[in-house]
């Protein structure tokens, strides 16, 4: 927010006020006496009754607008000097820029009435733009003016009506009285007249018009009628939206410009990253006018549907060069699982989903013991071959240095290691490489 | 030291748990899988991932590695009875032409995040940073995205980096250098406001303590968020502030107070969800409940929630098990 504007009051206007204000002093000896600028009264618009007071240093004063809307004002000021007398009032139109905007304006365009020819420039934007509006004559007029981004772009067209009265007639005038056409019972008033002042159309229709107006002076008498006849145009709707033009984030070096669809407006983001994202966009009419940007917050996240397990996957221990799969019935979870293999103790299960694309879960891991008897598995390891009747033979040479699963050692079950279980293991691991 | 011991305790008592299971790694390299296990598995399973593989973490505790390649991370989530963590500094550093982004998810970090470098959005979805987070240098350029995630302590940012937080807890955010923010839907608490600049906020809480600097700076804007604390007016200095308003602890929240528990849910007070005042701009609740993402930590992938196994086979070596599915 720029609580202040800078108005700046060229060093030769400020030359031509001291100036003037020296005309009514004459000193005894009949010499003119010599004074200085000390301070500058000023008001805005109509509103004379608040006349502010800003000392003058150097060639520019601070003057304070924050009160005042965006839009076309006039302000009015009289160069105080140092004997404390006023000098005349002088006014200046100028614009007031939306703070918003002025971020990326570096200056105005405008022109007056239908004189689009004669486009005059103002670089100085520093949240108000002086107009120039000295070579219209009084009466009514429409100002058009541009933002011109730093990019040399200008924005849409905007216009206001306004009349410039008489310098002299101001003087002593007080107010204006105004109405439109027919409409003799909807008088305006503005308050205090200089300069220019501005009217308030906004209520009627684009098409012909005529204001009727009316300078009041101080003393409540209504001066002449006068009428003017003049046509309401509506730039925006002389202008059409054509295409847009819209950046992602600080990225504005991968500018897209698209013809604007019906309705719903789609636009490409289909290079961000996920996240938050800031979308600038501007409409162009079809004059090649570019609206001022607007910008909204928005987030990219690709909601992603966990996908459904159709299949588990599990191994024991460490063994994962032997993970099996089997289906899995979402309806039915709970699962019987073929540990048979294992050797009698404790064991970690391992389980992981899987999807119909492969992906897998992160892995869960359970404990327990397998209690298997596995007749003729005489060391234990979950097989029977030639090394369980190696170490039944060495066993029964030396049973106490040599360490055996007793219960899958007694192949018959009579509570003895004896050479009928050996000859049941060697019986066993004959047929089942038979098998094989 | 509160937070430490409540740290080593938390680390003893998850430690107890899963003492007598082995934590797996599983390691998925274009249809291959490597299976890594122990403490060490984590540590290992990065060692041998490439860009765009995806390590699978089981319940339980892993030893912190640095992460070198854009890979995705994921755990068995926050909010089970027996999460995953990390213990120790996770550190993510990727070559920059690594345009595989890393995303880390359902995983407790035990100790600080660090993320270093040039590199593709990294993502931290659903995860808890116990001890913070933090990038490493003034020439960090990281777009980091925080999606209904839980950070404590501090999320630091500098560098160039930005960050992008939805629906998510962040205590203590802070940011240096030319790093800024972006905010949707967030409880922000304790925060060292003044270092929030040229951030951009919108239907947030900030939870401020009782600091009496707990404003944010002129620079930053906020829209439709909620300041709540100790009488101090977080949004008191910015010039862009449309919709925003404080309240008191009480009149904001359910369960939270101003002090942070894990169980906190973070939800609106019955009176604050039918306050205009704690609507976001898109018509729903401001805070982690409203918004395009709301708070929950599903996790993106299945997961066996729960495995019941029978203690032990029958004498034909069948076992039974119970899983569920989410």
């Amino acid at each position: 927010m720029r609580k202040y504007l800078l108005l700046t009051i060229l060093l030769s206007g400020l030359t031509l006020g001291a100036r003037g204000q020296s005309d009514p002093e004459i000193d005894l000896s009949g010499l003119p006496q010599k004074t200085t600028a000390k301070s500058l009264r000023y008001w805005f618009n109509a509103d004379a009754n608040s006349v502010k007071t800003a000392s003058i240093s150097g060639s520019a004063t601070t003057i304070d607008a924050s009160a005042l809307k965006e839009g076309i004002h006039t302000i009015h000021y009289q160069i105080v000097d140092s004997k404390n007398i006023a000098g005349i009032p002088a006014s200046k139109m100028f614009i007031k820029v939306d703070p918003k905007t002025t971020a990326t304006a570096k200056s105005l365009r405008y022109w007056f009435d239908t004189d689009a020819d004669n486009v005059q420039t103002s670089n100085t934007l520093n949240g108000a733009a002086t107009i120039n509006a000295s070579t219209l004559k009084e009466g009514i007029h429409t100002i058009h003016y541009q933002i011109v981004d730093n990019q040399g772009t200008a924005g849409i067209t905007e216009s206001k009506m306004f009349i410039k009265l008489n310098a002299m007639i101001t003087a002593k005038s007080a107010s204006l009285r105004y109405w439109f056409d027919t409409d003799a019972n909807t008088i305006k008033t503005t308050t205090t007249l200089s300069g220019t002042t501005s009217i308030d159309a906004s209520g009627l229709k684009e098409g012909i018009h005529t204001v009727h107006y009316q300078i009041m002076d101080n003393q409540g008498t209504a001066g002449i009628t006068d009428s003017k006849m003049f046509i309401k145009l509506d730039a925006r709707v002389e202008a059409k939206a054509s295409k847009l033009r819209y950046w992602f984030d600080t990225n504005k070096s991968s500018v897209v410009e698209t013809a604007l669809a019906e309705g719903a407006q789609m636009v490409d983001a289909s290079a961000l990253a996920e996240g938050i994202h800031i979308l600038h966009y501007q409409i162009i009419d079809d004059k090649g006018n570019v609206d001022i940007p607007a910008s909204a917050m928005f987030i990219k996240i690709a909601k992603k549907e966990a996908a459904k397990p159709t299949k588990i996957r599990y191994w024991f221990n460490e063994d994962d060069a032997n993970i099996k799969e089997t289906a899995l019935d979402l309806a039915n979870l709970t699962l019987t699982i073929d540990a048979s293999d294992l050797p009698k103790g404790t064991h970690e299960l391992h389980i992981q989903l899987v999807t119909a694309d492969g992906e897998l879960s992160p892995a869960i891991t359970g404990s327990f013991a397998s209690i298997i008897i596995k007749k003729g598995d005489v060391n234990n390891d979950g097989k029977v071959d030639a090394t369980d009747v190696v170490v039944i033979t060495d066993y029964m040479a030396d049973s106490e240095s040599v360490t055996i699963d007793k219960t899958n050692a007694d192949f018959n079950d009579d509570e003895k290691i004896n050479i009928a279980d050996v000859l049941g293991i060697v019986n066993i691991i004959v047929i089942t490489e038979g098998a094989e | 030291m509160k937070k430490l011991i409540i740290s080593v305790v938390t680390m003893m008592v998850a430690v107890t748990g899963f003492a007598q299971e082995t934590v797996v790694a599983s390691l998925s390299h274009e249809g291959e899988t490597t299976m890594f296990y122990g403490l060490t598995a984590l540590v290992n399973a990065a060692e041998k991932a490439q860009s765009g593989d995806i390590i699978n973490l089981s319940r339980g505790i892993f030893n912190a590695t640095t992460i070198k390649a854009g890979i995705t991370l994921r755990g068995a989530g926050i909010d089970s009875d027996d999460p995953t963590y990390i213990n120790g500094k996770l550190t993510i550093q990727i070559p920059t032409e690594d345009t595989n982004r890393f995303t880390i998810e359902g995983i407790i970090c035990n100790s600080e995040m660090r993320m270093s470098g040039i590199f593709s959005s990294p993502q931290i979805v659903k995860c808890k940073l116990s001890n913070g987070f933090t990038t490493n240098s003034k020439t960090d350029n990281i777009d980091i995205l925080v999606v209904n995630s839980k950070i404590l302590d501090h999320f630091n940012v500098g560098g160039v980096c930005r960050a992008s937080l939805i629906n998510s807890f962040v205590d203590g955010v802070g940011f240096y250098d030319d790093a800024h923010f972006m905010g949707l839907n967030c409880v922000l608490f304790k925060n060292a406001m003044g270092n929030l600049h040229n951030s951009v906020w919108k239907n947030c809480i900030f939870a401020t303590s009782n600091h009496s600097d707990a404003a944010l700076p002129t620079d930053c804007e906020c829209t439709n968020c909620v300041g709540v604390g100790y009488n101090n007016d977080p949004f008191r200095d910015l010039k862009i502030k449309p919709g925003c308003s404080n309240a008191t602890y009480a009149e904001a929240f359910k369960d939270f107070t101003g002090s942070y528990t894990d169980e906190l849910t973070f939800e609106l007070s019955d009176a604050a969800k039918a306050n205009e005042n704690f609507k976001g701009t898109d018509g729903t609740q401001v805070g982690l409940y409203g918004g395009p993402q709301p708070f929950n930590l599903i996790l993106s992938y299945p997961l066996i929630s729960k495995m019941e196994v029978g203690e032990k086979t029958d004498d034909k070596g069948q076992l039974e098990v119970t899983i569920g599915v989410k």
